[in-house]
């Protein structure tokens, strides 16, 4: 879609936290650029020179900054490439994707951020940023060019699903990256007590003959990390926390003043082990998913600050990596189509606002990471998302727009409807409500 | 039986159970043995992981009741076979066969082949998790002594966590009413094993008071990465069945072991070769009439 003329959003609900509105009103965006927000207003516009739509009953608030997904490129184009990633995450109202450079090759090196940031000007619409590794080749050993590599476009430093798991070099790690105002983003998982597990540790695993990885893991990991991140007076995110016991301590840490900040993704706090059933391998995912119990924990970290933002976690495979014996199965599941629908249904539930849902998909990711979007701001990119967000969806696998469909969420109920989604200023998503010239 | 398959004991009635032991002990009668019936029907034994008991057992089994029987033993010792092991399974179902007897090393794979092909399916052991055959061949070797396996009291000894005969026993023990005890070192309890309606024993002399059977387990260190117990001999001293731990049981206790058996490890030769206490070799026995019965329930 292309769009020749600027947009006019009016009679909106718009959400914006990093303003605190809350409010009905209209956004104007010229030249990829938010050049107005009118609250309160009722006012007409020159339609010869705008293209007007009229928002009337839908929030529009800034798009969606997912900070952890898969995009298997280079190296796995047959589980997923940039084009459908794009195509997929602009339909779930995701204008921002941060990868993991668990690739092949890994992305440990200046060339490979750049291939990501040209192959993303060619075949994305929606803004593609580059996590790098944080030790080469993901072998938990030597650093990775911290410098050189955020200069090149890399937005992060992550070992994707492993955890740095030496002290000394973890603690370098952390040490050097404060030079460069560097963010580590850590896999939560100790990894001697997770190495040869596949699933949660318990009456589960026993009966399934499989084994499990214990809560404890997690712990183990953060604690350390906390600790290391506490002595350098560096900074840490932890990625896809699952467990109660970890929550506790990461909350203990921000309170010492501790620069930490924490996500989840919706698999953890919408599915238990249990939805394992007989080694259904679309439920195998690593951190595995946890009992009720700390399913239970996690939305109540959602809801009470405690974690700061929401991931896709979007992690597709083909038929073949899944169709395996439990144990030899990869993990990971599709996340982009599901990231709002459960994310709002949540908020929807326990009767919180829709800032909140914004801060945690969009607003509080953005600001983890110091991108520009995320916001309304005047003269911020125009990179927003206009939603029907009092309608009710089942999920299911025919909404999935990636090239894989290992989906987890066959018919669970979901909240919220993808309208339009505008990445500097510029249309890729429209649902056809809206006849655009 | 409800299912065309046998994958569980927990798929299983009592009903079921028992009418499978009935039959059982019908083929026991040496004039019931050789039976043409199944002279059209066609069964494969697909083996991903090395058996020699179970193996020779099912064989025989299918042999007795006139069936066709071929042996597929393919070694998946080299991980990453996932491919040709779904392959495999389709390959042999175009083929048509009756019934697939499936080994392997991961636990979950009958399940998931029986969720492929169009055939009967028995799980001769997956990885951790069952082994109904031994299960119901255990089942048949207590009631022969004991009658009634109700109320009896049955200790499981040794490494539990990487055993699939322990979790198809204490299935089908708790479902015929007996009181089953797991007595393992702490590291070779799976997680809460309790909540399968176990008692748990960390002490042998504790755990075999007032025991009518103890059925012994192999240390399984072709599952294990890493130290379980510090040596063999030390497992032995503390957890391996000798006489004299024995007289810990009820006088008239008897011993039982799935086998391999490994002497001087889990269990001392004085016992394993005791004819009045030990029925290992009268397991092996019963276990080819439970396989008939099997297969015979699930041809028809």
């Amino acid at each position: 879609m292309t769009n020749m003329k600027n947009i006019i959003l009016k009679n909106a609900f718009i959400v914006d936290p990093s303003q605190k509105i809350n409010a009905l009103g209209s956004i104007i965006i010229k030249d990829k650029i938010i050049i107005d927000l009118i609250l309160n207003k009722n006012m007409t516009f020159d339609k010869n020179n705008f293209n007007v739509i009229d928002c009337k009953g839908y929030l529009l608030c800034p798009g969606f900054v997912d900070i952890k997904c898969h995009l298997r490129v280079p190296g796995e184009e047959h589980k997923e490439n940039l084009s459908y990633a794009s195509h997929s995450a602009a339909s779930a109202g995701i204008t921002s994707l941060v990868c993991m450079p668990n690739t092949d090759p890994i992305i440990d090196n200046i060339s490979m951020v750049e291939l990501i940031q040209r192959k993303a000007r060619k075949e994305s619409d929606v803004k593609i940023f580059s996590t790098a590794s944080i030790t080469k080749k993901i072998q938990g050993k030597d650093l990775t060019e911290f410098g050189l590599l955020k200069e090149a476009g890399a937005v992060g430093f992550t070992d994707a699903i492993k955890a740095v798991d030496d002290a000394t070099v973890m603690m370098r790690a952390l040490k050097y990256a404060s030079a460069f105002d560097i963010l580590l983003l850590q896999h939560p998982e100790e990894k001697s007590l997770s190495k040869s597990g596949s699933m949660n540790s318990g009456v589960l695993s026993t009966k399934l003959g499989i084994k499990g990885i214990p809560e404890e893991a997690e712990v183990l990991q953060v604690d350390r990390d906390l600790r290391l991140t506490e002595m350098t007076n560096g900074k840490i995110h932890f990625y896809n926390i699952t467990t109660a016991f970890a929550i506790d301590s990461i909350a203990a840490a921000k309170k010492k003043g501790v620069k930490v900040t924490c996500s989840t993704s919706p698999h953890y706090f919408t599915l238990t082990e249990n939805d394992i059933r007989k080694w259904r391998t679309y439920a195998k995912v690593s951190p595995p998913l946890r009992n009720k119990k700390n399913m239970e924990s996690i939305k109540k970290a959602i809801l009470n600050n405690q974690i700061d933002c929401i991931t896709s976690d979007h992690s597709p495979h083909d038929t073949d990596s899944k169709r395996l014996p439990f144990e030899q199965a990869s993990p990971g599941v599709i996340g982009f189509e599901s990231l709002l629908p459960i994310t709002l249904k949540l908020i929807n539930d326990n009767n919180l606002s829709v800032e909140r849902l914004v801060e945690l998909l969009s607003f509080n990711p953005s600001k983890i990471l110091k991108l520009k979007s995320g916001t309304l701001k005047k003269r911020r990119p125009a990179d927003l998302v206009l939603v029907d967000y009092k309608k009710n969806i089942k999920l299911s696998t025919s909404l999935i727009k990636s090239k894989s469909n290992n989906f987890p969420y066959e018919n669970i109920n979901g909240r919220g409807k993808i309208i339009m989604t505008i990445v500097d200023g510029k249309i890729i998503f429209n649902d056809r409500s809206f006849n655009i010239k | 039986m409800k299912s065309k398959h046998l994958l569980s004991i927990k798929d299983l009635s009592i009903a079921d159970i028992n009418n499978i032991l009935t039959k059982a002990e019908k083929f026991l009668d040496k004039k019931n043995k050789k039976k043409n019936s199944f002279s059209d029907k066609n069964i494969i034994n697909l083996f991903f992981e090395d058996s020699t008991r179970t193996l020779t057992s099912f064989e025989l089994a299918g042999k007795q009741l006139g069936a066709s029987v071929i042996n597929m033993s393919i070694a998946t010792s080299s991980i990453k076979k996932g491919e040709t092991l779904i392959d495999t399974a389709m390959t042999l179902n175009a083929m048509d066969p009756d019934i697939l007897i499936v080994r392997h090393n991961m636990s979950g794979v009958p399940y998931l082949l029986s969720e492929k092909v169009n055939c009967s399916v028995i799980n001769a052991g997956d990885g951790s998790n069952e082994h109904p055959t031994q299960a119901l061949l255990d089942a048949l070797t207590i009631k022969r002594h004991k009658k009634n396996i109700a109320g009896l009291e049955v200790a499981i000894l040794g490494d539990v966590l990487h055993s699939r005969v322990a979790r198809s026993n204490i299935y089908l023990l708790n479902k015929l009413g007996a009181k089953v005890r797991i007595i393992s070192p702490p590291t070779l309890l799976p997680p809460k094993i309790e909540d399968l309606g176990v008692k748990v024993f960390k002490n042998l002399e504790e755990g075999l008071k007032n025991v009518d059977i103890v059925m012994v387990l192999r240390m399984q260190k072709e599952r294990m990465s890493g130290t379980f117990v510090p040596s063999e001999k030390e497992f032995f001293k503390f957890w391996g069945l000798d006489r004299k731990k024995l007289n810990n049981a009820k006088k008239n206790a008897l011993v039982m072991h799935p086998g391999p058996i490994n002497r001087g490890i889990e269990i001392d030769s004085d016992v394993a070769d005791d004819i009045g206490r030990s029925l290992i070799l009268e397991q092996v026995k019963l276990g080819v009439a439970i396989r008939m019965a099997l297969i015979e329930q699930l041809i028809k």
